[in-house]
């Protein structure tokens, strides 16, 4: 299984702003309740039973399984997909870490840091921006494209990651 | 007591049973008790406590986490367990304070200090443990106790208490000798084999409305003997029992108060207020033990 998933063409950054999705906060999947019967949705998500259901826009995640972060808007990590694992480190391990000692962004943590923050306080268009691994022992996955997105309840940011093409590092 | 089954409680978080038994294999949360017939029971309020952490948190370990920290229950049986465990007498003073917090006297007892015991004595090979937390609930009882206000009812409660010091149910029966006081009853708990000469002084004294046999290890013999006593000195106040503590059921049973403090309050409440008691005066029949088998107390028809 590769470590990260390649973005569907459909589910580009700024494609399709105006669908939501609805997926696991662990496992990724999305949500197989009734389109239309918001009463029948489940908080928990019923294929895995080890995350919650948050939404975000649609083209916030590149796929179902993808390696995201959930980040709270005082920049602690409290999800880590079940792929972000293998990425980031272990989901026990990162909750309550700060955003900037798992990744770092060549165009500036500062720019990073920002857009993060405002995608956890309001609802913002999905952006995407590089990013690398922090940890000397993370996995040899170079510049990694990131897109970032307001994701919720409760209200977070959703950083999710696929290669690039930047290269490895 | 509070106690939901699996699926109920599966249904009120929105989960499967399954997932609910994976997360109390992997985080240990919600620690359902067990009932004697094996199934889970789960503690309403830290059902009500995860719901609401789901809500507030992005994956379940956190959610767990935080309906941990709250404590909610303010005091579940777990927690007590937990303190008892800990041998952490502190801490189940605290549990038992934080519950007083957001429940009545009655509710803490029922909901919280007695199930922690049924816990406790389930269980093999915690004896150390069980018998700490008996003491310690033991000693909250009786400071319970000492804090009720004076009675307020003129009827008096005389509860004959069979069983073993330290067992199960010598804190039933304490917990419904608190209960009974605190409804205004003047109650006075003694011990079922006290000689009899003893007895009628207490009898003579309290004038009791009512005799409550309580702690289930009471013989025929026994019961037999006390009823004589008890009608000799000429009370006429009827004889129920508790918790199924007769050795005796059925037509020639006496009728039951139940098996929780509330649940006998209110039964007994309900035949003072009535007037009913004074119908159900009938002195015994025969000499205590002449007729093996029988209460010759049935006295309450
Ligand atoms: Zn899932």
């Amino acid at each position: 299984m590769p470590l990260l998933t390649h973005t569907d063409d459909h589910a580009r950054p700024g494609r399709t702003r105006t669908e939501t999705v609805r997926f696991c906060s662990r496992c990724g999947g999305p949500d197989d309740a009734l389109p239309g019967r918001p009463e029948l949705r489940r908080r928990v998500c019923e294929r895995c039973g080890m995350g919650v259901m948050l939404t975000a826009a649609g083209d916030a995640l590149p796929g179902s399984g993808a390696a995201f972060l959930i980040v709270t808007a005082e920049l602690a990590v409290s999800a880590v997909s079940r792929s972000g694992d293998k990425v980031f480190g272990e989901e026990g391990e990162l909750t309550g870490s700060h955003l900037l000692a798992i990744v770092t962004s060549p165009l500036g943590d500062e720019q990073l840091e920002q857009h993060v923050r405002r995608a956890a306080l309001s609802r913002t268009e999905t952006i995407a921006m590089p990013v690398r691994l922090v940890p000397e022992d993370a996995p040899p996955v170079g510049t990694l494209s990131a897109r970032i997105a307001s994701c919720g309840s409760p209200h977070a940011a959703l950083v999710a990651v696929e290669p690039s093409g930047f290269g490895i590092r | 007591m509070s106690g939901i089954r699996t699926n109920a409680a599966a249904e009120l978080l929105g989960v499967s049973p399954n997932t609910l038994r994976s997360w109390e294999r992997r985080f240990g949360y919600p620690k359902p008790r067990r009932t004697q017939g094996g199934h889970r029971q789960y503690d309403l309020t830290e059902l009500e406590s995860l719901r609401r952490a789901l809500l507030e948190t992005h994956n379940i370990s956190s959610a767990i986490e935080l309906a941990r920290q709250r404590g909610e229950g303010p005091s579940s049986p777990a927690r007590l367990l937990d303190a008892f465990d800990h041998f952490d007498e502190g801490v189940a003073d605290r549990i038992l304070e934080e519950s007083l917090a957001v429940r009545s006297v009655e509710r803490s007892v029922e909901e919280v200090l007695l199930p922690a015991l049924e816990l406790a004595y389930e269980r093999e090979g915690r004896d150390a443990e069980r018998e700490l937390g008996s003491r310690w609930a033991t000693g909250w009882l009786h400071a319970a106790r000492r804090v009720v206000a004076p009675a307020t009812r003129p009827q008096g409660v005389l509860l004959f208490d069979s069983s073993p010091r330290l067992d199960l149910e010598s804190l039933h029966v304490q917990a419904l000798e608190l209960a009974l006081r605190r409804a205004g009853f003047r109650t006075l708990l003694l011990a079922f084999d006290l000689p009899p000469e003893r007895i009628v002084r207490a009898i003579r004294a309290i004038d009791p409305t009512a005799f409550v046999f309580c702690g289930g290890e009471a013989t025929l013999e026994v019961v037999g003997r006390l009823v004589y006593t008890v009608r000799q000195v000429g009370s006429a106040g009827p004889v129920f029992e508790y918790r199924e503590s007769m050795p005796v059921t059925g037509e020639h049973g006496i009728p039951s108060l139940g098996t929780v403090p509330s649940e006998a309050v209110e039964r007994l409440k309900a035949y003072v207020d009535s007037g009913r008691l004074e119908q159900v005066v009938v002195a015994p029949e025969v000499e205590p033990a002449a007729r093996p088998g029988r209460v010759p107390a049935a006295a309450n028809s």
